[in-house]
This record gives C-alpha cells, sequence and structure tokens, in this order.
C-alpha cells in the first residue's frame, strides 16, 4: 500500500492521526456543532488508486472515497458490497453505529449503487452489481459511522476495500 | 420570477430512508402536477462526495449539492445564497432539501425564514427497523429532529413487528406530542394520500 500526503511530507511530525497527516479547523459554530480533523490522501491498493477525505462532523466520523480502478482490475461493483457488509461489520463489533454506507459506480449506461446501514440486514442494491470496475468508472464510496474514531473508521475502509 | 416556493426540509438519520423517500415523492409529484411543475433538490452531506445525489440523478432529476458540512451549522450561511441562486435560475414552485443525516432541522428553518422569507416544513423521517438500537445512544440528535418536526414519517414500518411500531410512535409522541405522525412502507412508492400528509396539504 502507498500514500500520498497531500499537505504533509513523509517526515511530518505533527502527531494527529496514526498516518501522521492533517488539516485540522475545528470550527466554533452558533449551537455548538464542530467539524473537525478534515484531510484528504491517496491510498495506492493493488487494484485502484483510492482518494480518501477524512473529518469528523460532530459524533459522525466521515470517510468519503472516489475510487479510480487501475485497467483490468478484475474487481467488479460487487467487491465494493462486500466492502460495505465487512465495514458494517467491524464498525459494529467495535461498538460504534453505522450512519450509513454507500457505494456507486457509473460508465455511459450502466450504473449500480448499493447501501448499509448495519451488519444484520444485506445491503440494497440497485443497478447491475456485475459492473467491472475500470479507469472509466466513475466510483464513490462514503462510510459513516458514529462512536467510533476517525482514523479507525479510515483504517477499517482501507482494509475492506484492499 | 413568480411566488416564493415553498421549502420542505426533509430530516432525519443517517440510513432513514431520506433519498428513497424524496425520489418517491417526486414521482408522485410530478405525476400529480404535471411536468411544468419545477422541483429544485438540494442534497446536504458532511461528506465530500454524495452518492445520494448520483442516484436522484439516476431517477432523471437535477440536484443542487452542498458538500462537507452542513446546513445546519457549517454551512449555514450559504443556504439561503444558494435558495436564492436556484430561485433566479429555476423558479421553482417547491424546494426539497435533504438535510444530512446528523443536521438538526430547527436552525435551517429559522434560518430561511428569518433571512429568506421561506415558507418552510420539517418533514422528519425515523426508521422504524433501528430505533430501539440508537434511540438511547444517539437521544441527543433525535430529539432534535423529532422536536421541531411538522410531521414525521415512520419509515420501514414493514420491516418490523406492529409492536415496535407503536413503541415509535409513542416515543416520537413523548417528544412532540401533537406531530401528526405516518407510516411509510420500505418497498412501496408514497401514495397521494401520504404525498399530502407530507406537504401538509
Amino acid at each position: 500500500m502507498i500514500e500520498t500526503h497531500e499537505e504533509h511530507g513523509p517526515d511530518c511530525t505533527c502527531g494527529c492521526h496514526d498516518h501522521k497527516h492533517h488539516h485540522d479547523h475545528d470550527h466554533a459554530h452558533n449551537h455548538g456543532h464542530h467539524h473537525e480533523g478534515a484531510h484528504e490522501r491517496t491510498v495506492g491498493l493493488a487494484w485502484a488508486d483510492v482518494t480518501l477525505e477524512s473529518h469528523v462532523h460532530e459524533q459522525a466520523s466521515t470517510v468519503s472515497a472516489t475510487i479510480r480502478a487501475h485497467v483490468g482490475s478484475g474487481k467488479t461493483f460487487g467487491a465494493l458490497v462486500g466492502a460495505l457488509q465487512s465495514i458494517a461489520l467491524q464498525v459494529e463489533s467495535c461498538g460504534a453505529i453505522v450512519g450509513h454506507i454507500k457505494a456507486y459506480a457509473r460508465v455511459g449506461e450502466e450504473f449500480a449503487h448499493a447501501s448499509a446501514t448495519d451488519a444484520q440486514h444485506e445491503p440494497a442494491c440497485d443497478g447491475n452489481i456485475e459492473l467491472a470496475l475500470g479507469p472509466d468508472v466513475q466510483c464513490q464510496f462514503v462510510a459513516i459511522a458514529l462512536l467510533i474514531d476517525l482514523a479507525e473508521l479510515e483504517r477499517i475502509v482501507v482494509g475492506a476495500l484492499g | 420570477m413568480g411566488a416564493k416556493p415553498k421549502v420542505i426540509i426533509l430530516s432525519g438519520f443517517l440510513g432513514s430512508g431520506k433519498t428513497t423517500v424524496l425520489v418517491r415523492m417526486i414521482e408522485r409529484l410530478r405525476e400529480r402536477e404535471g411536468a411544468d411543475f419545477r422541483i429544485a433538490i438540494v442534497e446536504n452531506e458532511i461528506g465530500s462526495a454524495s452518492v445520494d445525489s448520483s442516484i436522484i440523478q439516476e431517477a432523471g432529476y437535477s440536484v443542487t449539492e452542498m458538500l462537507s458540512g452542513c446546513v445546519c451549522c457549517t454551512l449555514i450561511g450559504q443556504l439561503v445564497p444558494a435558495l436564492q441562486k436556484l430561485e433566479e435560475e429555476l423558479d421553482p414552485h417547491l424546494v426539497i432539501l435533504e438535510a444530512t443525516g446528523v443536521a438538526t432541522p430547527d436552525s435551517m428553518a429559522a434560518n430561511l425564514a428569518k433571512y429568506g422569507g421561506y415558507g418552510v416544513r420539517i418533514v422528519t423521517l425515523v426508521d422504524a427497523s433501528r430505533w430501539q438500537r440508537i434511540k438511547l445512544a444517539l437521544q441527543i440528535l433525535l430529539t432534535a429532529q423529532v422536536e421541531p418536526a411538522d410531521i414525521v414519517c415512520v419509515n420501514k414500518v414493514d420491516l418490523v413487528e406492529a409492536d415496535a411500531v407503536s413503541e415509535v410512535d409513542a416515543d416520537v409522541h413523548a417528544i412532540n406530542p401533537d406531530v401528526p405522525i405516518v407510516h411509510v412502507n420500505a418497498s412501496e412508492p408514497v401514495d397521494a394520500a401520504l404525498l399530502d400528509e407530507i406537504l401538509g396539504e
């Protein structure tokens, strides 16, 4: 796995999160809501490059991923459905609460999407889950969970996608 | 530009079914009002990407996105200008704002009314299938979503027993005693009567 930190270099010693990279803005708002710890990085998986944007909003840890699959990745959208289930299971195993986990892919007229809100039910799917993932496919993935550390959620998401 | 559009705030916790109900509402509205009835959809997401926007666009509707924050707090200053821009460009009859799943709709409604002069209706969805699991852990947030609601849609009632639905109804009325409650099936379209209740017509 290769990580590219877009704002902090590999020698960064800021100490924020386990990947030593942050862009922290802790807004104080009119009724106490917070949006903090936002950062972006690119992770190189064997089958895709994944750009992650992560932050905490109130109690909700949020990881958004834009996935660019390699040529001949060998992956279909079904692999993302499996990742949804895996993330839901791991989040609940931590005692945390799944907000929602969603995946979407489109190329030309073909699309697929899936969502999960817990580990007890199969993800809801629509479209063609056999859609082959390649560099021409627009592909997004979002995981939101509560009562879980942001770095832990990010680790779970990257592990499930990998 | 015509009369100021009514604004529906579609509120509710993550996974409560807001996007599904939104698409079904629009389908029913289009059938009833015809293609000339202009609906503006605003999607707010705390994430930097909106899968929900893509789903709504798949259904054939255009969406204005407000990403990476919440219009009840971090993006609140952008809400009225965004709607005013939509008014100028689309002149919609109705605006449906799908809030983030962690939004508290009272501040949005107050902001829209005070600074934009909009008539606002808060529609809050609760997920009957997850209510027991989340109601204590997320009590403050869920209360803040139900308390200011003009109507509460208890969704996914087909996925739980009748007793569980009654418990959700009782909890909702404990928070907001006079709020009308409607039951919504996860797998069925929004019918005309339900649409009228949601829209307050």
